[in-house]
């Protein structure tokens, strides 16, 4: 699948095994910045709601490349 | 009672999959992609509203050879228990060849939601048609759609699905967004194929065949490309964009315009609606609050007497809405234009939505579907709508499932909109109390008896009442008489509170267990006997059977069976008035050595009563059960089963009369207060060859019909079936329907 941006987040809070796990796509640069391509607005919407229900708190959100 | 007939007309419309429009592109490439069925697969359908998502399955569905199951989302269930519901029910009713026999009797009155999954895939795991070699079963297809509004509760479970996910089920999500938590590994195993908004959106090819069919226009490439390149391929935008040139905007607002970076679907939209006649905008906005839209209930919201006509010609211009699959003169909005129009309201006339969900909610009100009716009411806020048609309608959504999202309805309401109005905060009261939520309850009551004045008597008498149930529910006979004098005691004159007889239900109940029988027995009859409003007939007539059947009176089995079959009839399946009398019976059952309909009647005591687990009535159904569980030679299980209780009761405050029959059942004495008092006369013959009813059903397991249709041919509900099904099997010693069918062939019990 041909990616189309890079969304690095930046948590307020320091993941541990059990919650890196949860973002096992993702690249867990620090415990607290995740980055992955994703392809589409609907994968970031799912990024979102992951999110949400692990109640993590995002410090600041960074899109790069998006095409459109 | 309406309730089944109520909410099934309801729920109709979650199952209905989208008729497929007849002039829909066939897109072949997307069928290709999604493949044929696989065993244990999983597909996304992923992409913005408005590219087709929903088409472009519905249009791979209809290829299919094998069963498929669509469950539509919409407000009304994406909550846990209502969503797992709607998809076993989906199962069921798209499984018309009977491939699936196991999943017709999961058994969707299971509390948990979690362990209707696990049943589920369990079912699905098993390959019927052993020996079967030269066919692999077909995996049966279940397509979510709209699984953005799915609540984290029912993700969770989801995600439980999809990791577990069995041979017999290929599974399809369409969603706005990617499921909340990562799919790597299920996708780097190869069992995920995938539909994105890359995937969704119309080539240059497939909107030039759209500009072709939908406008009259001699410059079709040219409008084609234009439309190509300003909506990158989304379908609803084409569509916006066609109607708005229809209506006769000028080809520069929507081929070309200079708008800067304004959001496509705003400008498109506003273009389309512009140009439709003004009656045409007014219809859509006044019926965009409803998520189904029908001929009656648009005259409803727009006073339109021609709603039909106009329903069937927006249809078939494919301006905003489309028919339902199956259901006469029934449509939904495309979500998207829903929304819009929704906002479009909002903006130009602000007060204008509440009235319309007020209308909506009279209209459902009026036709008996409350739930929605509630959901409108809130959307409206109207919040003395809403506690009225709850605190009206308790029983019956409690019997549909509601009873989980009835008790967030109650809360979500602003605690000053509650507190402003003694007669919401004691309704809301009211509702806990029945529900059971004990925190909640203690904690709306506090506020309500501060709030409440002593100019309202009726309220404070009722209050009085409501702490009385409290009593009753832990057990407490004392407290609960106490405070039932004191409330009858300021009844005002000629006065007749409803609570009242649900209070003599209490006392009977309560005289009973602490081993009044005569009294009980008195205020049974007077119970029964006084015009009843709250109370239904069969959990009544239930009542005054156990009490006369425990003092050991002489017709007391008649009217235990009698009461038990009326329940088997029409009665609700979680009638919380019949744990008394299917207790008696199960101990009597017992008594008699009939073990399997003892535990029959145990469990069926448990479960009418699985709602309330604190409560007294709830425990002694426990008792029972345990008892019949030592005489089935499951004494662990028995032991483990009355350790629980006591600590769950005990943790809750009981009175001691009732951890003392708990304590007597854990020390394997029997408790007096179960026992009916005289073994009974006349009691039953111990049957292992089947009943009548029981050899008609067999006739029809032999056909082809599910257990809903069979239900429905003999005028008795489903969970009546599965009883009698349930009974079957064990008579016959057979695990599942076709087993039974071959030993009664073998029997000859089948001509």
């Amino acid at each position: 699948m041909l990616a189309v941006m890079r969304v690095s987040i930046r948590l307020a809070e320091t993941l541990g095994p059990r919650f890196s796990s949860a973002f096992d796509d993702f690249d867990v640069r620090t415990e607290t910045v995740l980055t992955a391509d994703l392809v589409d607005n609907a994968a970031l919407h799912g990024v979102l709601a992951r999110l949400r229900d692990l109640d993590l708190s995002v410090l600041d959100l960074h899109v790069d490349g998006r095409s459109a | 009672m309406g309730a089944a007939g109520h909410t099934g007309e309801l729920r109709a419309a979650v199952f209905r999959p989208p008729a497929l429009p007849a002039d829909c592109l066939d897109r072949r490439d997307l069928d290709r992609r999604l493949g044929p069925p696989r065993p244990a697969a999983l597909s996304l359908v992923t992409g913005p509203a408005g590219y087709g998502k929903t088409t472009a399955v519905r249009h791979w569905a209809a290829s299919l050879d094998g069963p498929w199951a669509w469950v539509n989302l919409d407000p009304a269930v994406t909550r846990p228990d209502l969503f797992w519901r709607a998809v076993v029910r989906s199962i069921q009713a798209a499984d018309h060849d009977h491939t699936l026999d196991a999943v017709d009797a999961v058994s969707v009155d299971t509390i948990d939601p979690a362990d209707v999954v696990r049943t589920l895939v369990d079912d699905l795991d098993s390959c019927p048609g052993v020996g079967d070699v030269d066919h692999d079963p077909v995996p049966v297809v279940l397509v979510i759609d709209d699984c953005h509004l799915l609540e984290s509760d029912v993700w969770h479970d989801l995600g439980w699905l999809i990791t577990h996910l069995p041979p017999r089920l290929h599974l399809v999500l369409i969603s706005r967004s990617d499921p909340p938590f990562s799919v790597a590994r299920l996708r780097s195993l190869g069992r995920v194929s995938e539909l994105r908004h890359r995937d969704l959106g119309m080539s240059l090819a497939d909107t030039t065949e759209l500009v072709r069919r939908w406008s009259g226009r001699g410059d079709v490439p040219e409008v084609a490309a234009a439309l190509h390149e300003r909506t990158e391929g989304w379908a609803a935008g084409i569509r916006l964009a066609l109607l708005a040139l229809e209506g006769g905007a000028e080809d520069a607002d929507v081929l070309q315009p200079d708008t800067g970076s304004g959001a496509v679907a705003e400008l498109l939209m506003a273009e389309a609606l512009d140009h439709q006649p003004a009656d045409v905008r007014e219809f859509l906005r006044q019926t965009a609050v409803v998520a189904v839209l029908t001929p009656s209930i648009c005259t409803a919201l727009t006073g339109r007497t021609d709603s039909r006509e106009v329903l069937a010609s927006l249809a078939r211009q494919q301006l905003f809405i489309a028919p339902v699959d199956g259901g006469a003169d029934q449509y939904r909005y495309h979500p998207l234009f829903a929304e819009v129009l929704r906002l479009e309201l909002r903006s130009t006339e602000p007060d204008a939505e509440a009235g319309q969900h007020r209308r909506a909610a009279e209209w459902f009100a009026a036709h008996g579907q409350h739930a929605r009716a509630i959901e409108h009411a809130r959307a409206a806020h109207d919040y003395d709508l809403a506690l009225g048609l709850i605190a009206a309608h308790l029983p019956e959504l409690g019997a549909a499932g509601y009873r989980q999202a009835v008790g967030r309805w109650v809360l979500d309401i602003p605690t000053a909109a509650v507190n402003a109005d003694a007669d919401r905060i004691v309704r809301q009261c009211e509702v806990l109390l029945f529900l059971g939520r004990t925190e909640e309850w203690l904690a709306s009551w506090r506020r309500a008896d501060v709030l409440v004045g002593a100019d309202r008597p009726d309220l404070r008498r009722r209050l009085t009442l409501f702490q009385a149930f409290f009593d009753a529910g832990r057990g407490d006979l004392d407290g609960f008489v106490a405070k039932l004098t004191a409330a009858r005691a300021s009844r005002p004159e000629g006065v007749d509170d409803p609570f009242d007889e649900v209070a003599d239900a209490w006392l009977t109940r309560m005289l009973m267990l602490n081993g009044r029988l005569d009294d009980a027995v008195a205020t049974a009859e007077a119970m029964y006997r006084r015009p009843r409003v709250l109370l239904h007939d069969i959990p009544a007539r239930s009542l005054l059977a156990a009490t006369v059947a425990r003092r050991g009176d002489w017709e007391g089995p008649a009217l235990v069976r009698e009461a038990i079959a009326m329940w088997r009839e029409q009665g609700e399946p979680d009638m919380l008035g019949m744990a008394d009398v299917l207790g008696v019976a199960a101990i009597w059952a017992l008594d008699t050595g009939d073990l399997e309909e003892a535990e029959l009647l145990a469990s069926a005591g448990v479960a009418v009563s699985s709602t309330r687990p604190t409560h007294f009535v709830g425990a002694l159904a426990e008792v029972v059960m345990a008892r019949v569980e030592r005489g089935l030679g499951r004494g662990a299980d028995a032991s483990r089963r009355l350790d629980d209780l006591y600590r769950r009761m005990a943790a809750n405050d009981a009175a001691p009369v009732v951890l003392d029959v708990i304590t007597a059942a854990r020390e394997e004495a029997s408790p007096a207060v179960l026992a009916p008092a005289a073994p009974p006369r006349d009691s039953p013959p111990l049957v292992d060859e089947l009943t009548d009813r029981e050899v008609t059903i067999l006739g029809y397991l032999a056909g082809h019909l599910t257990f809903p249709e069979i239900g429905r041919e003999l005028y008795i509900s489903r969970h009546t079936v599965k009883t009698h099904v349930a009974r079957i099997y064990r008579k016959l010693d057979v695990s599942g329907r076709s087993g039974a069918v071959e030993a009664a062939r073998s029997l000859g019990l089948l001509g």
